[in-house]
């Protein structure tokens, strides 16, 4: 069947080269750093080739001593716990504010429905490094919020507003509060008001008709939009470098170090390797959860 | 009377439009201040005392500013213009085709947006220096073309999906070779998406810091980059105006590549 | 001139005799969507005669096949087996720009980024015709649609009623063989569709084109065609003329698809060379069908409604036989009287239960002869009695 073979050959010739980029620039690139993750540390930087030690994530827990002993250690574990209890904050901040948010989105008149969608949408695509910098301009010393305090009379010594768990918290519900909002409004769209109506028509209040018709047909946008903040979050690098002073450290910033200062390619990939295989449970606990493959939409 | 307005209306709930206004404030009060306070003539930066555009004019006489943001056009330019001739030819195919391994394909297009940028930077870091290569603006818009792919995919691939699939086969109906079919029917009826594609891609280019930080050597410092590093050092009047500029330049795009998106033709 | 096959298909014996008339030749089309054990079948073995200059109607209602049939025609898929012929040439393998068979889309399908004159001459343009040329025939055709006024207008800025008479122009421009309808009028509301129905057989009228044309709407069917294929799961269940498909209908499907049907179940009598049937506990009643028919077989008899007439019972014990067999007159209870404004529906019952459905015309008003409750007598003639075949195809 020469039709075939010619769908065949349009096939690779117009999949093939984006295809091909991704893999040798992305999964090849991954698989290198799972393979590095596995090798002896070199001290100038890089590794030895071909010689496999665990000692990257032994890193994770123990400390090797300068006598070659090994003790545990949780300075290390204290920050991938930190990265975890922050994005899990930011995830729940977010689903607070963002859940009223979609949910008064959706029960706007259709024609302003896609206004509010593009202001949701529009901070997403301005530069993050600029959005996070402009919360230092607020939470600093001088900042607005310290100045207006001050103005007001209420404090007569600034707040410490700024590098810390908060201001790092602040700044990642900032930069990921959209990721929020899209999927919980596009669940909530969907709904029928009727439905919220019918619940009133049978007796339940708005608490109950939220906690047992809007709530449960929202689900899918409330785990999708979750997951949408809690791994970019987890990952997160610009945030804590601008906003946590160096000082709250996560995951991200920590792998960055082993590219820099630290030049510890081992342990850089292997707290890669410990992102990746988050986003891999996370992605297959959503896959079992709905076999159907509901869309997630980013 | 209000009460029973309130309690009937499936339409108005309690709460919402206060947690609605307090989503549009912190979304949006922290942009606006930013951009307030870079035509404050003080110092301090802090407390307004008069409105200037001396920043502006400082910031547009700096010299390493002007170099970074000729860097951070070159490389989004190159990168968004390949990577959605990638993806055109992609999703053009991947649109009207079914194979086993479509879905895989779909995902590895996806891939770049589901992993935290961090991870790939720091591997594709370690990829070309295994490999020896020289880092410089050739990595920088390299490993910007990969994760652009899927911004500039998905407009194109929603375009041809929200086309009428019997277009193309009315072109056929009516004696149009494949060929022809494509460049008189489907591609200027995709032209919106992948021009939309095309700016998208180039914004997410244009933004970026993190892989820019990891795969980037001596000459490639972009805007972001430049941005950063006066940050660290500490709070200037200059960076708000600097920050302004690349605000207004984002959102300018962005605008742009909605209002391609939604062009009449094709709806 | 050339040789034809013989019939291969027994449904088609009686109403496809001139084959060599034929414009378009079906022949044991096989259509099947995936392989293996999800191999979805969407035709089986179709077979179908269509005669130059007739409009002819697929029927049937969605996933019974006539829209895959209609893409087989046109070229947009392949048949699994089998042929299709136009005038005698083997088209099936053939790329649909190199058919000379153009379609009307279901929902028009037609460019947004062209103007209504652009639209209409494409296929031209496709087929290489030269500017001036084109520009005479998207000319004549504008006319002949009556659409001069609205020549550089975009698609996406004239009504639903303009759209589908450019697709028409624009299916019809490089003079086609054979003209395919897919659905055309469906988004029309009522009114339009009317309009479109009248303007459709002028333009065929006018034009001579053999028009295949798709439709789930039994009425649109029986007033535009000249012949009728019903389908249903992937068969052409009865190919007729409306009057054929409607006054005798040949399978069950057929007779319930199209109009409003009484269906009874009764034996066939066949003594003394009269055929006739027995209905359970009401006797004799005599048929018209020629079939040929088993003494003893069972068989469905389907009945029209308004063939049914309502008369006063004069005796309820006669129950062996009607009392008069050229008019067939059985007895039955009446149990519900329903007001149609044109008509009235009387609902009775037979001795078995089975529900039956009398329709008079109100021509002097709604007064009803009988009430809810009444035992009634009730007539058909035998020429309105048509034995359906139950089996699904």
């Amino acid at each position: 069947m020469s039709g075939r073979s010619q769908r065949a050959t349009s096939r690779v010739l117009l999949i093939g080269p984006a295809f091909v980029v991704i893999v040798v620039l992305m999964v090849v690139p991954l698989a290198l750093m799972a393979w590095i993750s596995i090798q002896e540390r070199d001290y100038a930087g890089g590794v030895v080739w071909g010689s496999l030690t665990p000692d990257a994530y032994v890193r994770f827990l123990f400390e090797r001593n300068l006598d070659d002993t090994v003790s545990l250690s949780f300075d290390y574990l204290r920050i991938i716990a930190r990265s975890f209890w922050l994005s899990a904050m930011t995830t729940a901040i977010s689903l607070a504010i963002g859940f009223p948010t979609a949910f008064f989105m959706a029960t706007r008149p259709r024609r302003w429905r896609g206004v509010l969608v593009f202001m949701v949408t529009l901070p997403f695509w301005t530069n993050l490094l600029v959005r996070n910098y402009s919360w230092i301009l607020i939470l600093r010393d001088h900042g607005t919020i310290n100045g207006l305090l001050e103005w007001l009379g209420v404090i007569s010594q600034p707040l410490p507003l700024l590098n810390n768990q908060f201001a790092v918290a602040v700044g990642l519900t900032y930069s990921f509060l959209p990721f929020m909002v899209l999927p919980i409004y596009t669940s909530l769209e969907k709904l029928d008001l009727s439905l919220v109506e019918a619940a009133f028509d049978l007796y339940a209040g708005r608490w109950r008709a939220l906690r047992h018709v809007v709530l449960p047909l929202s689900l899918p946008g409330i785990v999708a939009g979750s997951a949408l903040v809690f791994m970019p979050c987890l990952g997160s690098y610009v945030t804590p470098e601008l906003l946590g002073g160096g000082k709250t450290l996560m995951i991200g910033n920590l792998i960055g170090m082993q590219f820099g200062s630290a030049r510890n390619w081992p342990f850089g990939a292997a707290l890669g390797m410990l992102l990746l295989a988050i986003l891999l449970i996370g992605l297959a606990i959503y896959a079992l959860r709905k076999p159907s493959g509901e869309e997630a939409s980013a | 009377m209000r009460r029973t307005k309130a309690s009937g209306d499936a339409k108005h709930w309690p709460g919402l439009a206060f947690g609605a206004v307090v989503f549009f404030a912190y979304v949006y009060l922290p942009i606006l201040i930013l951009v307030a306070l870079s035509f404050n003539e003080n110092r301090t930066v802090t407390m307004w005392t008069g409105f200037s555009l001396k920043w502006y004019a400082e910031a547009l006489a700096n010299q390493a500013m002007l170099n970074a943001a000729w860097n951070s056009l070159v490389i989004a330019s190159v990168a968004a213009v390949c990577s959605t001739f990638l993806a055109t030819l992609c999703a053009v195919r991947m649109a009207r085709d079914t194979f086993a391994g479509k879905t895989a394909v779909n995902a590895l297009v996806a891939l770049p947006l589901a992993v935290p940028e961090i991870v790939p930077a720091v591997a594709t870091l370690m990829f070309f220096a295994t490999l020896g290569v020289t880092f410089g603006l050739g990595t920088v818009i390299v490993a910007h073309t990969v994760f652009c792919l899927p911004f500039a995919y998905l407009p194109i691939r929603a375009r041809l999906e929200g086309m009428d699939a019997r277009l193309p086969e009315a072109a056929a109906d009516l004696y149009a070779n494949p060929r022809r079919a494509f460049f008189h029917v489907t591609l200027p009826l995709l032209m919106p998406g992948i021009l939309s594609g095309l700016v998208l891609a180039f914004i997410i280019s244009l933004d970026d810091f993190i892989t820019t930080f990891f795969v980037g050597g001596a000459g490639s410092t972009t805007l972001p980059l430049y941005i950063f590093g006066l940050v660290r050092i500490g709070v200037t009047p200059q960076v708000n105006a600097i920050s302004s500029l690349m605000l207004v330049l984002s959102l300018a795009l962005v605008s742009l590549s909605l209002f391609l998106s939604r062009s009449r033709d094709g709806n | 001139m050339r040789e034809r096959s013989p019939e291969r298909n027994p449904q088609e014996n009686s109403q496809c005799t001139r084959t060599h008339d034929a414009a378009i030749d079906i022949r044991r089309v096989r259509k099947s969507f995936g392989t293996g054990a999800n191999a979805f079948v969407a035709l089986k073995e179709v077979s179908a005669a269509i005669r130059r200059g007739e409009f002819f109607t697929l029927l049937g209602p969605s996933g019974c096949g006539k829209t895959t049939l209609l893409r087989l025609i046109a070229g947009f898929d392949q048949p699994t087996s089998g042929d299709i012929l136009l005038d005698g040439e083997d088209i099936s393998q053939l790329a649909p720009f190199h058919r000379p068979v153009n379609t009307v889309f279901q929902n028009y399908a037609l460019f947004p980024h062209m103007s209504v004159a652009q639209n209409i001459g494409f296929g031209l343009k496709m087929q290489g015709k030269s500017k001036a040329e084109i520009d005479d025939r998207v000319d004549a055709m504008l006319t002949l649609v009556q659409m001069q006024a609205l020549k550089s207008r975009r698609t996406g800025e004239i009504s639903g009623g303009q759209q589908q008479r450019v697709a028409l122009a624009r299916a019809l421009a490089p003079a086609p063989k054979l003209l395919l309808l897919d659905e055309p009028l469906s988004a029309l509301d009522l009114k339009l569709r009317k309009e479109m129905q009248i303007e459709l057989k002028r333009l065929q009228n006018e034009t001579g084109i053999t028009f295949v044309f798709v439709t789930h709407d039994q009425e649109e069917a029986l007033t535009m065609s000249d012949r009728i294929a019903v389908m249903d799961h992937g068969s052409i269940l009865q190919i007729g003329t409306p009057r054929e498909i409607y006054d005798h209908p040949k399978r069950r499907f057929v007779a319930d698809f199209i109009g409003d049907i009484n269906f009874i179940e009764a034996t066939a009598v066949t003594d003394g060379g009269q055929a006739g049937a027995r209905i359970p506990g009401h006797g004799f009643v005599r048929l018209e069908d020629d079939r040929t028919l088993a003494d003893g077989e069972t068989m469905t008899l389907a009945i029209r409604p308004e063939r049914v007439e309502i008369v006063p019972s004069k005796a309820l014990d006669h129950i062996d036989g009607p009392r008069n067999e050229a008019t067939n007159e059985l007895t039955g209870k009446l149990v519900n009287v329903v007001y149609h404004g044109t008509d009235t529906i009387y609902h009775f019952t037979l001795a078995d239960g089975t529900v039956m459905r009398a329709r008079t015309q109100n021509n002097r008003g709604f007064a009803p002869r009988f009430s809810v409750g009444d035992a009634i007598g009730w007539r058909v003639d035998p020429s309105a009695i048509s034995i359906v075949e139950d089996a699904a195809a």
